[in-house]
C-alpha cells in the first residue's frame, strides 16, 4: 500500500518536471507577453499578445502566494502603527480631560471634544480586528458600545465605580464619552462638572479604562503577532481565515448595520431609529466617521490609502484561479467607490438625516449599495478563498 | 449466449457473502452513528436549531427535541443488531426506518451516501443476510449454506449504479474542460504538507484529476466484476477513496464505499473472510472469559429458499426500474440543473459543483409599502444558512417560514422577497431568484419553479 503510494506520487513528480521543461520553441512568429513588468515577460516575442495575457504577480516566483506577506503587511502595516496612534490619542484625551475636570470652561470642554473625535476617528480602524486577545477581552464591546444607557450611567456616577470594563451595559467607551460632554450644551455640560465632582471622576475612570484595556492588547501583540502571520493553513481557526471572516462579520454587523441600517429604520420595519446613530450626542460627526470607516474597510481590502499597500487582499484576489479571471478585485474596489459617492449624498449628520422628511430613503439607498459588496464578499469572495462559514466542521459529499 | 431468466434465478452460491456484507454494513453504521453523535452534531444539527428544512411531502418528519437522542440510540441498536444478525429482519427494518427519519428529519444535512444507505438497507430487508453467521442461527438451530445469486447480484447493481450515475454525471464541459470544481478545492489545499504548494497548484494537475475521475466512476464497477481485474479494481478503490477522503470532508464515505466493494469478490474469498471474522470473533470471546465459542456447526440446512420469491423478484424491478430512471427526472425541468437544482439530489451526482451563495429577505407590508431586511442568523445555523443561500427549494421554504412569522408578529399577511446572488463552480455571482417576486405567494411542487432565474451561461453534458 505505502509503496504503491510512493510510486503514485515519483510517477506524479515525473510528469510536472516533464511539464515544466517542456516548451515549444520553433515558431517563426513568437506571440508572447511583451510588458517587462510581467512575470511571464518573454524578451524573445515579436507580437504582443492579448490583451490580459500579462500576468502580474505580486508574490515570489514559485507560483504560490506570499500569505505570511499579506498577514505581515496586516500586522505591521495597520493594527500596529494604528494602536500606536491609538494610544496617543488617548493619552491626549485622558490630559485634556484631566485639565477639563479641574477647570471646566469652554475651551477645555472643547479640548475633551476635539480629542475625543480624534481617538474615536482612529478607532475605526481597530474595530475590525476583533482577534486574539481583543476578542476574548470583548474589546470592541468595551470601547464602542452605543446606544448607551443612560440610566446605569448615571448610576454609575451615583456608585463611584472604577473599573467600568466589568460592566456588560452600554455605559462605558466613546459613546458614553459622547453622552457626558455633549447631552446638553456646552453652558449646562460646564455648570454640571462645576457643581458635581462625581461627574468628572466618572470621566476620567472612562478614559483610563479605555487606556489600560488597549494597553493589554497592544502588549499582546507583541507577542502574538509571529503567531498570527505563521497561521496561513485553509482551516478553520487559522489567523488569515479569522480574519478575513472578522472583517465580513465586522463589515456587514459594525459598519453597514451599525452606522447605516439600524438607524435607517431597515431592521425595525422601516420605522427610522435616530438614536441608534453613532456619536449620537456630537450629531453633526456621523457622516465622518462613517466615511473613516470605509477608508479602514479599503485599507484593509487593498491598502489604498496607506503610502505602501504591501500585499493585500486585492493582490491575493488577483493570483487565485476563479477571482483573478472574474476581475473580482476590481468589482470590489469599484464597489467600495460606490459606497463612498452614496454616503456623500448624506447629511453630515444623520440624525438630521433621518429626520428629514423620507429622509431615511437615502440612508436605505446606501445600505442597498452596501448589500451588494456583501454579495460580492460573501459569495465571489470567500468561494475564490475557498474558505468556509465559521465554526463549521460537517460532512459533505 | 442467451439470458435465461428463470435458469438466473435458479442460480445459487455460497450464502457468506451476505453474512460478511451484512456483518461489515452493521458495524460500519455502528461506528458512524457514534461518530455523529460523539462530534455533538445530534445536538447541533437537530436539537439546537428553531426551523429545519423539510423534504417535500416529508414535512411531517421533524426532530424530536431531546428525544431525538432515542431515534439515535434505537438506530444504533439496530445497526448492532444488523451485525450480530440478532433478529435480523426485525432488526434491519428498524435500522431503515430510523436511519431514514434521521435523514428525512432536516434536509440541509443531505448528503449522497445517506441517501446510500437508506437504499441499501431497504433492499437489505428482503434478503437472507442472516441464512450463517447470525445470532439468529444458533436460536433456531438453522443455517444455510447457499443462498439465491441474485441476492447478492441486487447489492451489485446498485453499486454498479452509483459509480456509474456519478460518472455520467462528471461528463459535463466544467468538469472536463474547465477542471471545475476540483481546480478551487485543489488548489485551496495549499497548506497540504508536500503536494499543496506543488501538484495543487498546477493547471496540468486539475485536469489530470478531473479525468482520472471520472474514468474511475465509469469504469471502477465493471473491473470490479470481472474477475481478472477484480484485485487490481480494488486497490484501485482503495486508493481512490482514501485519497477523496483525505482531501475533503466527506467522513464516513470512503470506508462504506471500499467494504461495499468486498461484495463482489467471490465465493471462496468471502468464506475464507468469514472464517478470518469468526476467528477473530472467537479471539475476542476468549479475551472476554465466555465459556461459549462461537462455532457454526449447528444444522446446516443447504439451501434458502424463499417462499415468495417471484413477488420480491418483481418489486426488486420496479425499483431497479425506478433508481435508473430517477437521475434523469432533470430532463423534465429547463435550464442548467446544477443551477436550478430541480431533480438534482437522490440522483448519485457527488462532488458536481462548488457554489456559494448569499441571500438577504426582504419583508415589505403591502399596505403601507414600509419593509425591513431579517438577520438570518436570528433564525438558522451557520450551516443552514449556508445550504439554504444557493438552493431554490431551501430559499422558498424560508421565506414561507419568515412569511409566517412576521404576518403573526405584524398582524397584516407581509410579503417575501429576496436578494439572492449565487456563485457556481468560480463563476461570477448572479442573481439566482428573481427579487420582483412575492415568494410568499410561491407554493411548493414538482412543477418548474418560475421565479428562478436562467444561468447565464451554459453548462453542456449529462
Amino acid at each position: 500500500m505505502l509503496r504503491f503510494l510512493l510510486y503514485f506520487s515519483l510517477f506524479f513528480l515525473t510528469i510536472s518536471l516533464v511539464n515544466s521543461c517542456d516548451k515549444d520553441d520553433d515558431n517563426n512568429v513568437i506571440i508572447g507577453c511583451v510588458d517587462e513588468n510581467a512575470i511571464n515577460y518573454d524578451p524573445a516575442a515579436t507580437e504582443a499578445c492579448a490583451d490580459n495575457c500579462c500576468q502580474y504577480d505580486s508574490s515570489d516566483n514559485n507560483g504560490s502566494f506570499d500569505r505570511v506577506g499579506l498577514l505581515t503587511n496586516w500586522v505591521d502595516n495597520i493594527i500596529i502603527p494604528k494602536y500606536a496612534a491609538f494610544q496617543n490619542n488617548l493619552d491626549a484625551l485622558a490630559s485634556s480631560i484631566n485639565f477639563f475636570t479641574s477647570s471646566p470652561d469652554t475651551s477645555s470642554l472643547q479640548a475633551v471634544s476635539n480629542d475625543w473625535f480624534i481617538a474615536y476617528k482612529t478607532w475605526q480602524h481597530l474595530q475590525m480586528f476583533n482577534i486574539g486577545l481583543a476578542e476574548t477581552l470583548e474589546y470592541q464591546e468595551k470601547i464602542n458600545i452605543y446606544p448607551v444607557d443612560l440610566d446605569y450611567i448615571e448610576q454609575y456616577i451615583n456608585d463611584q465605580v472604577n473599573d467600568v470594563n466589568a460592566f456588560e451595559e452600554a455605559v462605558q467607551g466613546f459613546p458614553a464619552i459622547d453622552y457626558m460632554i455633549h447631552h446638553a450644551s456646552e453652558s449646562d455640560i460646564i455648570a454640571l462638572y462645576t457643581s458635581n465632582s462625581l461627574y468628572g471622576d466618572y470621566l476620567q475612570v472612562l478614559v483610563e479604562n479605555m487606556i489600560s484595556i488597549t494597553q493589554l492588547i497592544v502588549q499582546d501583540w507583541d507577542v502574538y503577532r509571529d503567531e498570527f502571520i505563521s497561521s496561513t493553513d485553509n482551516t478553520l481557526t487559522s489567523s488569515i481565515n479569522m480574519i478575513i471572516n472578522d472583517f465580513i462579520y465586522y463589515y456587514e454587523k459594525y459598519f453597514r448595520d451599525g452606522k447605516i441600517a439600524i438607524p435607517a429604520g431597515v431592521r425595525s420595519g422601516g420605522i427610522p431609529q435616530p438614536q441608534t446613530v453613532e456619536a449620537y450626542y456630537k450629531q453633526n460627526v456621523s457622516k465622518e466617521l462613517a466615511l473613516e470607516a470605509l477608508v479602514a474597510c479599503e485599507n484593509f481590502f487593498s491598502g489604498k490609502y496607506l503610502l505602501n499597500p504591501g500585499v493585500t487582499l486585492e493582490s491575493y484576489l488577483d493570483y487565485l484561479p476563479t477571482s483573478s479571471t472574474n476581475n473580482l478585485s476590481d468589482d470590489i474596489s469599484l464597489k467600495f467607490t460606490e459606497i463612498e459617492s452614496g454616503l456623500n449624498t448624506l447629511d453630515d449628520n444623520f440624525v438630521y438625516q433621518i429626520g428629514l422628511s423620507n429622509g431615511h430613503i437615502p440612508m436605505v439607498q446606501v445600505f442597498a449599495i452596501m448589500q451588494q459588496q456583501v454579495a460580492l464578499l460573501k459569495t465571489d469572495m470567500l468561494g475564490a478563498l475557498q474558505i468556509a462559514v465559521d465554526y463549521l466542521d460537517t460532512d459533505g459529499d | 449466449m442467451i439470458f435465461n431468466s428463470n435458469k438466473y434465478l435458479d442460480r445459487y452460491t455460497s450464502s457468506s457473502t451476505l453474512a460478511v456484507y451484512r456483518f461489515f454494513f452493521g458495524l460500519l453504521m455502528c461506528f458512524s452513528l457514534v461518530r455523529f453523535i460523539s462530534k455533538g452534531w445530534v445536538e447541533k444539527l437537530y436539537i439546537s436549531p428553531d426551523f429545519h428544512f423539510s423534504y417535500y411531502l416529508f414535512e411531517w418528519i421533524k426532530p424530536l427535541g431531546d428525544y431525538t437522542y432515542i431515534l439515535f440510540l434505537i438506530c444504533f441498536l439496530s445497526s448492532f443488531f444488523v451485525c450480530i444478525g440478532f433478529k435480523y429482519r426485525i432488526s434491519i427494518i428498524v435500522f431503515f426506518l430510523s436511519f431514514s427519519y434521521i435523514e428525512l428529519m432536516d434536509k440541509t444535512t443531505y448528503l449522497n451516501h445517506y441517501y446510500f444507505i437508506s437504499v441499501i438497507s431497504f433492499l437489505l430487508i428482503f434478503l437472507p443476510a442472516n441464512a450463517s453467521f447470525s445470532i439468529d442461527n444458533l436460536i433456531s438451530g438453522k443455517s444455510y449454506k447457499k443462498i439465491p445469486q441474485w441476492t447478492i447480484d441486487c447489492l451489485k447493481l446498485m453499486i454498479v449504479i452509483v459509480y456509474f450515475y456519478a460518472g455520467l454525471a462528471k461528463l459535463n464541459s466544467d468538469w472536463l474542460f474547465e477542471a471545475m470544481p476540483l481546480k478551487i478545492w485543489l488548489s485551496a489545499r495549499y497548506h497540504f504538507p508536500l503536494v499543496g504548494e506543488t501538484f495543487f497548484q498546477q493547471e496540468w494537475f486539475y485536469y489530470f484529476m478531473s479525468w482520472a475521475g471520472v474514468m474511475y466512476d465509469l469504469t471502477i464497477p465493471f473491473l470490479l466484476l470481472y474477475t481478472r481485474t477484480r484485485f487490481f479494481a480494488f486497490v484501485m478503490v482503495i486508493i481512490f477513496h482514501l485519497l477523496t477522503k483525505i482531501l475533503f470532508p466527506i467522513g464516513m464515505f470512503p470506508y462504506i464505499m471500499i467494504f461495499s466493494a468486498i461484495i463482489f469478490f467471490s465465493p471462496n474469498t468471502q468464506d475464507r473472510i468469514l472464517k478470518k471474522i469468526q476467528s477473530i470473533v472467537n479471539q475476542i470471546i476468549k479475551v472476554i472469559k465466555l465459556n461459549h465459542k462461537l462455532i457454526l456447526k449447528n444444522t446446516l440446512k443447504d439451501v434458502f429458499y424463499y417462499k415468495n420469491q417471484k413477488i420480491i423478484i418483481y418489486c426488486f424491478a420496479l425499483f431497479f426500474i425506478i433508481q435508473l430512471l430517477l437521475p434523469f427526472r432533470y430532463i423534465l425541468y429547463p435550464g442548467e440543473l446544477f443551477w436550478h437544482e430541480q431533480g438534482y439530489r437522490f440522483s448519485w451526482r457527488v462532488m458536481l459543483t462548488e457554489k456559494t451563495g448569499w441571500a438577504s429577505f426582504k419583508i415589505m407590508n403591502p399596505t403601507d409599502g414600509t419593509y425591513s431586511y431579517v438577520d438570518n442568523s436570528d433564525f438558522l445555523t451557520p450551516f443552514q444558512e449556508k445550504q439554504m443561500s444557493f438552493q431554490p427549494d431551501f430559499i422558498l421554504e424560508y421565506a414561507h417560514y419568515l412569511g409566517d412569522h412576521f404576518t403573526a408578529k405584524n398582524n397584516t399577511v407581509v410579503q417575501v422577497f429576496v436578494d439572492n446572488y449565487v456563485s457556481l463552480n468560480g463563476r461570477k455571482s448572479q442573481r439566482l431568484v428573481s427579487d420582483t417576486v412575492n415568494l410568499y405567494a410561491q407554493k411548493e411542487s414538482f412543477k418548474h419553479k418560475t421565479w428562478i432565474l436562467p444561468l447565464n451561461d451554459e453548462i453542456t453534458g449529462f
